[in-house]
């Protein structure tokens, strides 16, 4: 009776081998794989911290400062800063967004709206803010 | 048939087989035992350390950051490089090629260390990358290289007093660097969170830039600017000058290094009176519309107390505090109770003890042993006890703010972390000394810190500086400062510029008092941080109701007069 089994459990035998051994081979790989990952990850977060760095030199205010006056760019000012009804006409755009029915001689109903004026006058801002701590 | 064995000779070959059995037993084993050993786990490599490389502290550092995140202090990888002599085929040789690459390395030196045996020697910490590959390409044998941390502050100058330095071990030796020390080192793989200060690098810019070119200008010895956050007390920006780089801590000099706003105290003069008003009108004894007699000096035993801007006369509180008048000051003092409740004030005010801060340069304040009535008149225009600036900003951000005492921080306060502490003086002193501070730059002595658009209050101050090593005041030297607090009608930062020793020019007519110095550079600083901020334009409104309090007409001594004739009278003689 025995005999009968033999080759069967044989065959059980070469396949569990065959397949602890594939298992095993994979895990040493995945394991090579892990380390070789943390090592890149570690590689790069000191790459990130280098660049952070080297990004948080190259925006400081020296530098800044010395681009800006190239670009002639100007400080923030009070003066710039408005508050939308501070602006001229404003209450023209404020009309505008109003539609107008009216009836024309020929009985025909329309519908109009006012025109924003293009320009704004910045009249509003005192004059002379602009020159505050320029002089050094 | 098979003939069977003999009875003897069966006992030998079972016995053989046995021995084979238990080798060929073992043999697998032993094979097994190794698969597992090998399947079980990899094999950590020897790491490179140094003799005693445990007790090395850790380099291991969070980074700092401003409270929007902005980097100012972080670690990066560099390479040091390191020699075993023993595996060295010529000592000496190696010394003299490498101190040929490396800058900064003496052969000489190198060569006693590599004959002083062991087996581990630095030879450089913290290599640049072209050193590196200048070592590599010398192709010695015995030399390696370390990996390590170094610590670097990417924005120079422009932080330092706050962050402090670190040593080659990267251990905090100064600032914050050295105050939380504990909560820095260390970390897990990835590092520790970064550690957030309640510093904004874009108003410290603006600070650092203004008090550079006020500095400059005055040609000062020193200078110091803070801007406190006045709800949560938080310091949003802290310049000391001169400053030095973090980078490079050992090029700077001790005068570099010390921090002025914290660890140096001053005699700050007229400053005080923000203290004095607040004092006198808290006790109830005084109110803005009294009167006190400033016609001629106050005599005090053989003291004799002046004015600066002398105007002989009656003056209102308001007239006192905005042309800072000394006889004034000192009788609304005794007026509110004297030195008793002098004393009681300045320590409720935490001006008598010594601040609490994360950085370690902290001074008590000096404050004098007795107390008479002369200590207690010149106390009150602040001469006498001497206070960091840090401590006196405090001070002003509680009596021109809601009137509590919160201690102030260098780091970011959480959005939800209660801000509580004792109530010094009532809203409504806060509320007049605010008026009187608003004053003071509308028409006093603080014109000069004005920005259009913004109603600010301030109060000047030039002290004499006290001579070093004597008893008494040089008459040369002076410390010119102002402290403001912005918007005056729903303060939010307060604002102290201080120079140490300015010297005035042509265009201050020879001034360096507070109101000609300092003011300038409150008004920089106000009128770039303050759109940057979003403290919006003043309401008119607001200057309306600060205006309408002038209207008043105060009643002494059967005398009327209109506060605002006051003022016009006096702006003619001054």
């Amino acid at each position: 009776m025995i005999q009968r089994y033999v080759p069967v459990l044989l065959v059980l035998i070469l396949v569990a081998a065959t397949g602890l051994f594939r298992v095993k081979y994979a895990v040493v790989s995945a394991e090579g794989e892990i380390v070789r990952i943390e090592r890149e990850i570690e590689a790069e977060r000191w790459r990130l911290k280098t660049l952070e760095a080297d990004w948080a030199y190259l925006v400081r205010a020296d530098r800044l400062t010395a681009q800006a006056r190239a670009l002639d760019m100007q400080p923030l000012r009070l003066s710039r800063v408005v508050r939308a009804e501070q602006i001229g006409n404003y209450r023209n755009l404020e009309l505008a967004r109003e539609a107008r029915s009216a009836l024309l001689p020929d009985g025909e109903a329309i519908e109009f709206r006012v025109k924003p004026v293009a320009t704004f006058d910045l009249g509003v801002l005192e004059s002379g803010a602009d020159q505050l701590g320029a002089e050094w | 048939m098979v003939s069977r064995p003999a009875a003897g000779a069966n006992a030998l070959t079972t016995a053989r087989l046995r021995v084979l059995a238990l080798c060929f037993v073992l043999a697998f084993v032993s094979i097994g035992i190794r698969l597992v050993d090998m399947v079980g786990g990899g094999h950590a490599e020897a790491a490179l350390v140094p003799p005693g490389g445990d007790d090395a502290p850790d380099p291991r550092r969070a980074d700092i950051t401003d409270r929007n995140g902005a980097l100012l202090a972080t670690n990066i990888a560099t390479l040091s490089v390191v020699g075993d002599p023993v595996r060295m085929n010529d000592p000496d040789a190696v010394a003299t090629a490498l101190a040929r690459v490396l800058h900064g390395v003496d052969a000489t030196e190198l060569k006693t260390r590599f004959a002083r045996g062991g087996r581990f020697a630095w030879i450089k910490r913290q290599i640049s990358p072209v050193e590196q590959a200048a070592v590599l390409d010398l192709g010695l044998p015995g030399v390696e290289f370390r990996l390590g941390e170094r610590r670097v502050y990417p924005r120079g100058n422009e932080v330092s007093h706050v962050l402090g330095f670190v040593d080659i071990d990267n251990q905090g030796l100064a600032g914050i660097e050295y105050g939380l020390q504990d909560a820095l080192v260390g970390g897990s793989e990835l590092g520790k969170p970064p550690v957030r200060l309640s510093i904004d690098l874009r108003i410290q810019r603006i600070v650092h830039a203004a008090t550079s070119a006020g500095l400059r200008r005055f040609r000062a010895d020193g200078a110091c600017t803070i801007v406190l956050d006045m709800a949560t007390r938080e310091v949003v920006a802290l310049v000391s000058l001169p400053d030095f780089d973090p980078n490079r801590p050992e090029r700077a000099s001790p005068e570099q290094r010390r921090n002025r706003c914290t660890s140096s105290v001053y005699e700050l003069g007229s400053l005080f009176k923000v203290v004095s008003a607040g004092m006198a009108l808290e006790s109830g004894a005084v109110s803005v519309h009294d009167r006190f007699d400033a016609s001629e000096p106050l005599q005090i035993g053989r003291y004799r107390v002046r004015d600066y801007h002398g105007h002989n006369r009656w003056l209102t509180v308001p007239e006192v505090f905005a042309f800072s008048s000394n006889i004034g000051t000192a009788r609304m003092t005794f007026a509110a109770g004297g030195e008793e409740k002098q004393r009681a004030f300045l320590k409720a005010l935490g001006l008598l003890d010594r601040p609490v801060l994360e950085i370690p340069e902290t001074t008590a304040p000096l404050v004098p042993e007795r107390w008479p009535d002369i200590v207690t008149a010149t106390v009150s225009y602040g001469h006498g006890v001497a206070v960091s600036p840090l401590q006196f900003i405090e001070a002003v951000a509680t009596l021109a703010g809601d009137g509590r005492r919160v201690p102030a921080t260098l780091l970011e306060r959480p959005a939800d972390a209660a801000i509580d502490g004792p109530t010094v003086v009532s809203a409504a002193t806060a509320r007049d000394v605010r008026w009187l501070m608003w004053l003071t730059v509308d028409r006093g002595t603080a014109t000069q810190a004005a920005v259009p658009g913004y109603l600010i209050g301030g109060k000047t101050g030039t002290a004499d500086k006290p001579t070093a090593g004597r008893r008494g005041y040089d008459g040369q030297a002076v410390l010119s400062s102002l402290v403001g607090v912005f918007p005056i009608d729903a303060p939010r930062f307060a604002v102290l510029t201080m120079l140490d020793e300015p010297k005035g020019d042509a265009k201050t007519y020879g001034y360096r008092t507070g109101g000609w110095t300092a003011a300038p550079v409150v008004a920089r600083i106000v009128a770039e941080a303050g759109p940057l901020l979003g403290v919006p334009r003043a309401a008119p409104e607001s200057e309306a109701a600060l205006r309408d309090r002038l209207q008043v007409t105060p009643v002494m001594n059967g005398r009327t007069r209109r506060m605002e004739d006051g003022f016009a009278a006096a702006s003619l003689t001054r």
